[in-house]
């Protein structure tokens, strides 16, 4: 017998019930921006393969308004993301040398290190 | 034989994925789409530099997995995020538009830095 299964209606506004879920929802919330700034430098190295004049287009399109407030949106929820991340990953993935597990507090703090690293790393790099 | 599920390898380009956006993204956010368009590094990502680092083979598999892993991250979570939000029909089409425009950034963006490595 092939019944129709029973599908429970969600509300699409479940997840401002709750500060957990509003904080979940806050890092998903995430994913478009960071998919539309990776295409916004994926456009980069068209241009920048298209030539001076085109890859100049574009920074100068990165300097409008609308380019800069998208920038500050997108930092702010990847840092939501980055955040939560760095948080939950010990959890997703323990260490463990034998018997001793890395303490959660050492990872959490390793990944903080590489993340200011990167961020020292990418300033100093680009300093012209 | 049992049909294999597909999750297992998308998880992986995902969980590489939010990794390396976690810890990288923010920075790469802050540089191109606020402190250079501000003038605060002056000339940094100018033709010329640009040209240099993205024409070395290095610079380009660095560039190549940024774009790669961050579309595939954020595509898998749009996704899924969709199917938080309640929505359950034409989940089919929905799977395809969003991996597919991953697969598709990652396509292009392997060709046009295989073009500038190669010129």
């Amino acid at each position: 017998m092939n019944r129709k299964p029973y599908i429970r209606k969600i509300p699409t506004t479940w997840w401002l019930q709750n500060g957990s879920y509003r904080a979940y929802m806050l890092r998903e919330f995430s994913s478009p921006f960071i998919a539309i700034y990776t295409g916004v430098l994926l456009v980069g190295v068209i241009r920048l393969y298209q030539g001076p004049e085109a890859y100049d287009a574009w920074l100068t399109a990165l300097q409008s308004p609308l380019s800069i407030g998208f920038s500050v949106i997108a930092l702010a929820l990847a840092l939501c993301h980055s955040l939560s991340w760095l948080k939950l990953l010990p959890q997703v993935m323990p260490i463990q040398f034998g018997e001793t597990k890395v303490p959660q507090a050492v990872l959490v703090g390793i990944h903080y290190a590489v993340f200011i690293t990167v961020l020292i790393i990418a300033i100093v790099v680009i300093k012209p | 034989m049992e049909k294999r599920s597909n999750e297992g390898f998308i998880w992986s380009l995902f969980a590489a994925g939010g990794e390396l956006t976690a810890l990288i993204t923010p920075t790469m956010i802050f540089i191109t789409g606020i402190a250079i368009p501000l003038g605060l590094f002056q000339g940094a990502m100018s033709y010329e530099r640009m040209l240099v680092f993205l024409t070395n083979p290095i610079g380009a598999i660095i560039l190549f997995g940024v774009i790669m892993l961050s579309s595939c991250h954020a595509m898998h979570r749009f996704y899924k995020t969709l199917f938080d939000l309640g929505v359950r029909q034409g989940l089919g089409l929905w799977s395809v538009l969003s991996y597919g425009t991953a697969a598709l950034a990652t396509v292009i963006a392997f060709v046009v830095l295989l073009l500038l490595v190669v010129r």
